[in-house]
């Protein structure tokens, strides 16, 4: 590799959101091919790439220099650099104050921040946009000078330097001779740059939509911030020397300001919070304390074997230094607790005995046997990963008191890169390239939830885009290709839903940080990138089932005073019956058709089953073929073999089937003796799953050191396979039995309490695998009694009347703000509304379009169950209401008027209407409309067809819930979808050469008929498709 | 200044236009005053045109311009 004597200082990634077109991985990359030593980021306002731009340099084995773009208050640019971690962190500071200080989504760094913050910074004058530079290219000569004078005196002679660019522009080269002429005169440094948004030139199409996208034109719409020419990319050193032949010291100097930079960015430093500490006590001996008292309360006695465990678990935290993340985590659980906040433990916490005892997990790591390094582990150093999941509702209360306590300098919410996918990168490169909105359109709407660069793939693959995608079509492809190239790029910063970080130092010394759409400080890196600073990431989840359950548990215990959630038994032989039936729509991770037909070949009978059933239906155990042998074995219809006999302690308890990430783990350390270190690149690898190369990697090692230990290489390929095929997203068994206890206790309420549990779940919609209609006619069917919303008898929520019954909530209702919500409450505190212009004149504010939903809603039912007329009704009485309260009522002007004499809605407008307002029906379900015609044609209903026998020919007609398309062993395509009627619900498969051929209304129809046969298995039914047809 | 946009022939040294014939007249360059690059629409196909702003020996102005793709050179615009 030859030296490339030159070395770029102001390049663009993809964070520099719609102004970057090429990947941080290419640029870096390009740049080492060229034999450059090093490299600059210098993203619009933001540090947001840094880390992975730091990782990258590193593979690469070039100098990372970590820069941004600031904009100035007067919309000037300037580039900065940090040469140092201290200069990093000056950077952050600027950084941040030009967020924090404005208007959200407008930077402006001050100038005063730039020279209280310049220490170890080097500043560059910009492109044409930066002060300087813009009056020379108008031409002020004396006004550029003074400019360069007073950044050169505020900011130091040996840090700001003039940046001459080098991108064929018209006066250019005129503006960089002057610019050489000022550094002479002032005694400042030149230095030569390009202005790299991307790669290589073939990237210009790319770049250009990106920024058509951002200012919100379209490609033949002229505009001054599109590129003007394809020279926006990373020039190549020879072009460079070309370029700068007339000056040749500019590019030398680029390699000076190389030498200078230092690295910026310290990687894996663990960053600990600060636990506050009661006088004289340290947060050793605190969670030492802590620890032993929970394990007194948790299990009694303290055998040898336990005590030894505690222990060893404590000597490592302690070796660590980590007993502050504990004691962290644990005062935040303390908090929710007291405050009657549910909470539940997730994730590979639960591998820990010492966060068992101390509340933070439910799961009993000691009885089940779990490895601690999985969560934390001297050799991997890395702070652990604390996952904690709260009422969904109560869940920012939470993080407030998280803020609070350690302070809004120490605490932030952690980024969230929002990348482009399929849809959403068609729809912008459509609009942008002038492709009508049907257009798009009908192509984005079909279009399945893909990551953008599987475009190409899903055109050939999905019979839905069949009708969309045009081989020949020239400005098609055009279209396909450019969404394609915006894969993965990030599109702007969002917040991330549940993480929060915390430090001990000030935050901004790590981190710039900016003010989020939600009003909370956050970070600009995400949950990746701030675990590469080694920050404590702490991630308060929300947990909808956890709202659903303290409510069900609150009306239950109105009945019932002796009902407690937390002692349900977790043998109720009622619940695993109706496991067996697959009847759990509601349960929580039970629910999905490939569960349900799951449980009737599974035959659970106790709570390992639970915890097997949901590690089970995963992609991983799925592509790694676990599930038919699983069963097959776990019912004893098969041997259970081993083809290597250190599988067996490892697999015995899973019927030797691979289940969990820990097993995968223990293989590779036992049959390829890896290396905890190497194990854990083994998890890593697995649970990201970016990229096959890896696996494949990963994959010769494990099979060569297998060879060396021992195996013959057959036996060493198929235990691979083994792990190889459960990739990317099998389950931890901590993760699996901390949801299975709440699947489990969700079955028990199913079973038991079903109109309190499912009145609470519709209370807190969204949530669950099924539409709240689904629900609702899931509890007429186990003989619920449900009342439609009602003006004198709803809450705003779903609530259990006292017979029982459930009744809907006004807050159901279409359009029905919050304050029209009010007025009604308080107004019917007085005392019932009469009529409908009695609720008009007394419930204010009230539009129009309210007062239609919530008639048509059925709200009015109680008064008068003729909607239409009522409909007819309400302009006048609407009108008649307002002027009244005008007149402040004291006078009633006008005669009340008359009901219309009208006839209702037919049955069929009058349900399609109160679907539309309220999302269900509430009388007849929608089904019952086709029932007639739909016996004519032999269809039967979904009750009848769950009673036919194996291989029976059937044809059902329904609804059609949730078509989704799983991940399967043999990698072809399989969709499950659910038909329901007002009988009750069928699953049903559809094959792929059934999808291919029958499935192209399957994603966008709702009603749809599905002929084929019956498929029983165990106590399960669904229909195996044969042909697919549309009702709509 | 008038806008013109004809096929001209260019001679080049050292991959500048030292030499051009528009109306059978030869005009000799005495400076490139300025050269840039432009990308036109390149959604129909259009490439890059490379431009220079000439003066010429006789005191003229214009600016010519290489369609790269194309390879031809080409006369933009005069600056009477």
């Amino acid at each position: 590799m030859t030296d490339a004597g030159f070395v770029h200082l102001h390049v663009h990634s993809p964070f520099s959101f719609l102004d970057g077109a090429s990947a941080i991985d290419e640029l870096v990359r390009r740049a080492a091919d060229f034999g450059m030593p090093a490299l600059a980021l210098t993203d619009h306002d933001n540090l947001s790439g840094a880390v992975r731009f730091a990782q990258a340099c590193a593979r690469a084995g070039i100098k990372p220099i970590i820069g941004c773009e600031l904009t100035l208050a007067g919309g000037h640019h300037l580039t900065a650099l940090a040469t140092s971690p201290k200069g990093y962190a000056n950077l952050c500071r600027i950084v941040s104050a030009a967020h924090l200080d404005n208007a959200r989504g407008e930077p402006r760094a001050a100038w005063d921040d730039l020279v209280r913050w310049r220490q170890d910074v080097l500043f560059l004058s910009g492109c044409r946009r930066g002060e300087i530079a813009a009056l020379l290219y108008q031409r002020r000569f004396r006004e550029a000078e003074a400019a360069a004078r007073r950044y050169a005196d505020a900011l130091g002679r040996e840090r700001f330097l003039l940046a001459l660019e080098a991108t064929e522009l018209p006066g250019q080269h005129a503006v960089n001779e002057t610019l050489v002429e000022l550094a002479e005169r002032l005694g400042l440094t030149a230095v030569a740059t390009g202005n790299v948004h991307y790669a290589t030139r073939e990237r210009h199409p790319v770049h250009d939509i990106l920024r058509c996208i951002a200012l919100g034109v379209t490609v033949d719409d002229p505009h001054p911030g599109r590129p003007f020419n394809d020279q926006l990319y990373l020039i190549p050193p020879g072009t460079m020397r070309e370029r700068f032949a007339w000056y040749p010291q500019g590019l030398a100097n680029t390699l000076a300001v190389a030498e200078r930079c230092q690295p910026a960015l310290v990687l894996g430093q663990p960053r600990h919070p600060r636990f506050p500490l009661p006088e004289g006590q340290t947060a050793r001996e605190l969670l030492h304390q802590l620890t032993w008292a929970g394990a007194e309360r948790r299990y009694g006695r303290i055998s040898p074997a336990l005590r030894e465990r505690i222990q060893g678990e404590l000597a490592i935290i302690d070796h660590l230094d980590m007993a502050d993340y504990f004691l962290v985590a644990w005062d935040v659980v303390q908090y929710a607790r007291e405050r009657g906040i549910r909470t539940s433990g997730r994730g590979s916490a639960a591998d820990s005995v010492v966060a068992y005892c101390l509340g933070l997990t439910d799961v009993d790591a000691f009885r089940r046997n779990l490895r601690f390094e999985r969560f934390l582990s001297i050799e991997r150093g890395e702070p652990p990963d604390i996952d904690i999941d709260f009422e969904a509702e109560r869940r920012d209360e939470v993080a407030a008191y998280v803020y609070e306590r350690y302070g809004r300098d120490h605490v932030a919410a952690v980024a969230t890169y929002h990348t482009y996918h399929a849809r959403g990168a068609l729809r912008e490169v459509g609009k942008a390239l002038g492709i009508s909105p049907e257009e798009i359109d009908a192509v984005a709407k079909r279009m399945p939830h893909l990551p953008a660069d599987a475009i190409e793939r899903a055109l050939h693959r999905y019979p839905e885009l069949r009708p969309v995608s045009m081989d020949g079509d020239v400005r098609r492809r055009q279209w396909f290709a450019l969404a394609q190239a915006l894969a993965a790029f990030p599109r702007h910063l969002g917040t991330h839903s549940s993480g929060l970080v915390i430090s001990a130092a000030p935050l901004v010394d790590i981190t710039p940080l900016q003010m989020s759409a939600k009003g909370v400080i956050m970070s600009q890196f995400d949950k990746d990138d701030v675990e590469a600073l080694g920050l404590m990431k702490l991630d308060l989840l929300f947990l909808r089932m956890l709202g659903a359950v303290n409510t069900a548990a609150r009306a239950i215990q109105r009945r019932d005073a002796g009902f407690d959630y937390d002692r349900i038994p977790d043998d109720d032989p009622r619940t695993y019956e109706r496991l067996r039936r697959g009847e759990t729509v509601g349960a929580f991770q039970l629910e999905s058709p490939a569960q349900r037909a799951l449980h009737p070949r599974l035959r659970p009978r106790e709570f390992e089953d639970i915890v097997a059933s949901v590690a089970l239906i995963r992609p991983g155990p799925i592509k790694g073929d676990m599930v038919r042998p699983f069963i097959a074995r776990r019912n004893g219809q098969e041997p259970i073999t081993y083809i290597h006999p250190k599988l067996r302690p490892i697999l015995e308890k899973t019927y030797g089937v691979v289940l969990f990430q820990e097993q995968v783990i223990e293989i590779a350390r036992e049959i390829a003796g890896f290396t905890p270190g190497e194990a854990d690149r083994l998890r890593r690898v697995m649970s990201s799953f970016r990229s096959q190369a890896e696996m494949d990697r990963i994959g010769e090692e494990f099979i060569a050191k297998a060879i060396e230990r021992g195996c013959t290489p057959e036996v060493a390929r198929t235990i691979f396979g083994y792990i190889a095929g459960y990739a990317g997203y099998g389950f931890c068994e901590a993760h699996a039995a901390s949801f299975a206890t709440i699947a489990y206790k969700t079955a028990y309420l199913l079973e038991h309490y079903p109109a309190e549990f499912y009145a609470a779940l519709l209370a807190h919609q969204p949530m669950g695998y099924y539409p709240p209609n689904t629900l609702l006619w899931e509890a007429k069917r186990r003989g619920v009694a449900v009342r439609g919303p009602c003006v004198n008898q709803s809450a705003p929520a779903y609530t259990i009347e006292a017979d029982g019954a459930i009744r809907v909530g006004l807050g159901q209702i279409r359009s029905l703000s919050a304050t029209t919500l009010e007025a009604i409450l308080s107004a019917r505190a007085e005392r019932p509304f009469r009529s409908l212009a009695d609720f008009c004149r007394r419930v204010a504010p009230l539009t129009i379009e309210e007062a239609e939903q919530l008639v048509l809603a059925g709200a009015f039912d109680g008064l008068n169950t003729n909607r239409r007329a009522l409909l007819w009704q309400l302009p006048a009485v609407l009108g008649d209401s307002r002027r009244e309260r005008e007149l402040q009522g004291h006078m009633r002007l006008y005669p009340e008027t008359p009901v219309a004499d009208v006839d209702d809605f037919p049955p069929l407008e009058r349900d399609l209407r109160e679907y539309y307002a309220l999302g269900v029906t509430v009388k007849r379900h929608l089904m019952q409309h086709w029932r007639p015609r739909l016996d004519r044609r032999g269809v039967v209903p979904c009750g009848q067809a769950l009673q036919l026998p194996h291989k029976h020919p059937v044809t059902a007609a329904g609804l059609c819930i949730r078509p989704h398309r799983p991940p399967t062993k043999s990698g072809r395509t399989v969709v499950f979808l659910t038909l329901e009627d007002e009988t009750g619900l069928i699953d049903v498969t559809v094959f792929e050469d059934v999808y291919m051929r029958w499935g192209q209304d399957l994603f966008v129809s709702p009603l749809l008929q599905v002929s084929g046969k019956i498929d029983r298995h165990g106590e399960g039914v669904s229909i195996t498709a044969e042909r697919l047809e549309s009702l709509a | 200044m008038r806008l013109l946009d004809v096929p001209v022939d260019v001679a080049l040294e050292e991959g500048r236009p030292a030499r051009f014939r528009w109306q059978n007249r030869t005009y000799r360059v005495a400076r490139v005053a300025d050269h840039w690059s432009y990308v036109g629409r390149w959604w129909a196909g259009e490439g890059e045109w490379r431009f220079f702003r000439v003066e010429t020996a006789g005191g003229g102005v214009f600016e010519l311009y290489l369609d790269v793709a194309a390879k031809q050179w080409r006369l933009y615009r005069v600056y009477d």
